[in-house]
């Protein structure tokens, strides 16, 4: 089982280098007030 | 003939409950932070108070007749609530109850299991969140504290409790605690009805920063209640101190994974989400599985209660505060996770599971999952049909877009 774990967790570390920094080029500013426009968990997914 | 010398109270087991208590003490005002953050500022003293003030009502519901209820001498042997031998604490006393817990205070285990009674109503508060009329909510939390926990605590640990001897497993009170209150939820939800403007206009969260340090202070106050649950400081506990940090760690990480690549971002309000899901999913088997099954347990959390969250979207149901796709689902999950990943080799109190070829132990987590969901289900359905024969379960609309601090409190949280 520890060989599933590492491949689970080595997965999920590799995968984060390939995901996108930020969803646009914006700045500091308003990079900082995009992460509150989620209102609830539900919005945060499904926005 | 000798006899067996009554149970001796160990200092070191005593002095670790004691701090175990005061933990999942905590738990419940962080649990405020942790919804008050999410509601809009017009609500969130009245969400902050509906964590708070659950924590002074149930603490003397429990010592008046909750205890008693739960954990005295089984009525009638059926196994579905206790009696009123202990009611207001009568006979408990600080010499050890040996069926419970035989190396500290009697005393001091109802007072354990008293913070455990605190956080299940006050968990169901985030699904009626910013509408619910006040006094509907102090009457709900009254009557599901005494028909719905007293009795669950009962079946699952009480001596005769009829899931404890069907031989399902929950060591911390997956069960107990986070599926009960999880579809307590969701039926409070859909009663209840979807908060004014919901889908309409964007519900913010006016304060991420607040949520986290909940989120930070719930994992904190987890320790207690999983490694708490040991009722000794011993391996047990240090073994399900271990998994407790794991599973909410990879359930953390594994839902800003899901969230990055959904929404091309990760999450802070995702981090400290997942890691709520994983202390939930680890909850009933933090004492029966090892490091390897929480890291597990903890991954699939994570991505299961995202999903969860996401499909309580479309089906349009205002759960406010997303307590079934994260308690609930991640309480089921966990349940059942126990019934797999549980091993002799890590407790032999325990059993063994379906890694070990036990498939039955699968079926008797089903079996106490199933139970507990349409018990708390049934009953939540039951008490708010009776609650709203004395009281409105709303608030009316003027109040509802006013916000609920200043018109059921008289207080604004904030003079910015």
């Amino acid at each position: 089982m520890e060989i599933v774990c590492l491949i689970v967790f080595l997965a999920m570390v590799i995968s984060w280098a390939f995901l996108p920094g930020s969803a646009a080029p914006v700045s500091a500013h308003v990079a900082s007030s995009v992460s509150v426009t989620e209102s609830s968990l539900t919005e945060a997914v499904a926005a | 003939m000798t006899q067996t010398p009554p149970p001796a109270i160990n200092s070191g087991d005593t002095a670790w409950m004691l701090i175990s208590t005061a933990l999942v003490m905590l738990m419940t005002p962080a649990l405020g932070f942790f919804y008050g953050g999410l509601v809009r500022r017009k609500n969130v003293l009245s969400t902050i108070m509906h964590s708070f003030f659950t924590l002074a009502l149930v603490s003397v519901i429990w010592v008046l007749w909750g205890y008693s209820l739960a954990f005295s001498k089984d009525v009638g042997g059926a196994g579905l609530i206790g009696g009123f031998d202990w009611i207001a604490l009568t006979n408990v006393g600080t010499a050890p109850n040996a069926d419970y817990a035989g190396t500290i205070p009697h005393l001091l285990f109802m007072v354990y299991q008293l913070t455990f009674a605190a956080i299940t109503p006050a968990l169901i508060t985030g699904a009626f969140a910013e509408r619910k009329r006040f006094k509907a909510f102090v009457l709900f939390s009254v009557l599901w504290s005494t028909f719905v926990y007293s009795p669950l605590a009962h079946w699952v640990w009480g001596v005769g409790g009829w899931i404890r001897n069907l031989g399902a497993l929950d060591f911390a009170g997956g069960t107990v605690v986070h599926i009960s209150s999880g579809i307590a939820a969701l039926v409070c939800a859909i009663v209840i009805g979807r908060r004014r403007g919901f889908g309409e206009e964007k519900m913010e969260p006016h304060d991420v920063t607040m949520t986290v340090l909940g989120a930070g202070l719930l994992w904190f106050g987890w320790f207690g209640f999983n490694a708490g649950s040991a009722l000794g400081a011993g391996e047990l506990a240090a073994l399900a101190f271990v998994n407790t940090n794991t599973a909410a760690a990879m359930a953390a990480l594994s839902w800003v994974t899901a969230g990055w690549i959904y929404k091309k971002q990760p999450s802070v309000l995702g981090a400290a989400a997942g890691a709520v899901a994983g202390l939930v999913a680890i909850t009933p088997a933090a004492g029966f599985v090892d490091a390897r099954s929480a890291i597990l347990i903890g991954f699939v959390a994570g991505i299961v209660c995202y999903i969860a969250v996401s499909l309580k979207e479309v089906l349009k149901v205002d759960d406010a505060l997303d307590v079934f796709a994260v308690h609930g689902v991640g309480g089921i999950w966990g349940a059942i996770a126990t019934g797999i990943f549980t091993t002799k080799a890590v407790n032999s109190a325990g059993a063994d599971g379906l890694i070990t070829g036990n498939f039955e132990q699968v079926g008797k987590q089903v079996v106490a999952v199933l139970a507990a969901a349409a018990f708390s289900a049934v009953m939540t359905f039951i008490i708010l049909f009776v609650v709203k024969l004395i009281v409105p379960l709303r608030v009316d609309e003027k109040e509802e877009v006013q916000g609920l601090d200043t018109t059921q409190h008289g207080e604004p949280a904030y003079q910015l």
